[in-house]
């Protein structure tokens, strides 16, 4: 990470936003069949790899005292999730670095939020639910009786780096159709 | 204004895919980084024709991990 962050300073002077939306959903299943390694494969990624990201990020940022990051959670960085208790506690962590990072970062000028999406089609949607028939159960929830595009995801992402939203830092947004509202 | 510089981990897939096309159509200099070179290359051609400045195509940088600048 350290080394994407300064070849991108190197090339093109700056940073103005970075979106660390990189993430697994690790391998879901009930709390007593977890382990260390399940553990760690899905914190390594979830919660390490934002940390990192956010650590090299930040370093140019607020160096140069501008720049907005965009974190990615989930609507379940909220609540808990009956069988993906390790990344619900992954995506709560998110949240937590998030805030955090604003705090420290806020004096700078740079900026920190965080997007929890709700259900969204995407690979890990289909690896979650399994079947088109779980998936469109799932759909069925939502109160705007669709599951998310990543495009609808990527349009509050542009909106919170964009400077639409310079007062807005240590948020974490709901993009989930609704959701959560019940 | 200048151009903006955007970096996006995980724009491989899904919602990291969909924000360096929305960034990328928007005029900016995305860099994307991706775990594992081989997908690296698996980038379509509709996205490389986005880029409005292809500085370089491919760039690896470490043993595990490929950048791709717009």
């Amino acid at each position: 990470m350290r080394d994407l962050v300064d070849r991108t300073v190197a090339r093109f002077g700056r940073l103005d936003v970075a979106v660390n939306c990189a993430g697994t959903e690790g391998k879901p299943g009930p709390v007593t069949e977890q382990t260390a390694e399940t553990y760690a494969a899905t914190f390594d990624t979830n919660v390490l790899g934002t940390l990192l990201s956010m650590k090299h990020e930040m370093r140019v940022m607020l160096a140069q005292r501008s720049g907005s990051i965009v974190n990615v959670s989930s609507t379940y960085g909220h609540t808990g999730a009956a069988g993906a208790s390790i990344y619900s506690a992954s995506k709560h962590a998110v949240e937590g670095l998030t805030r955090s990072a604003a705090l420290e970062a806020a004096a700078s000028g740079v900026r920190v939020n965080v997007v929890a999406p709700g259900p969204v089609d995407t690979g890990m949607l289909n690896r979650f639910t399994g079947t088109v028939e779980k998936k469109a159960s799932l759909a069925a929830t939502v109160p705007l009786n669709r599951v998310g595009r990543p495009e609808d995801i990527a349009q509050t992402i542009m909106f919170l780096a964009s400077d639409k939203a310079s007062f807005i830092t240590g948020a974490s947004y709901l993009v989930d159709g609704g959701k959560s509202a019940r | 204004m200048n151009t903006q510089v955007v970096l996006i981990t995980g724009a491989l897939t899904g919602i990291g895919r969909a924000a360096a096309i929305a960034f990328a159509q928007d005029g900016a200099h995305v860099v994307v980084s991706v775990a594992g070179t081989k997908k690296g290359k698996s980038w379509p051609p509709s996205c490389k024709r986005l880029a409005q400045r292809l500085v370089l195509p491919m760039v690896t940088f470490a043993k595990k991990m490929m950048c791709v600048i717009w």
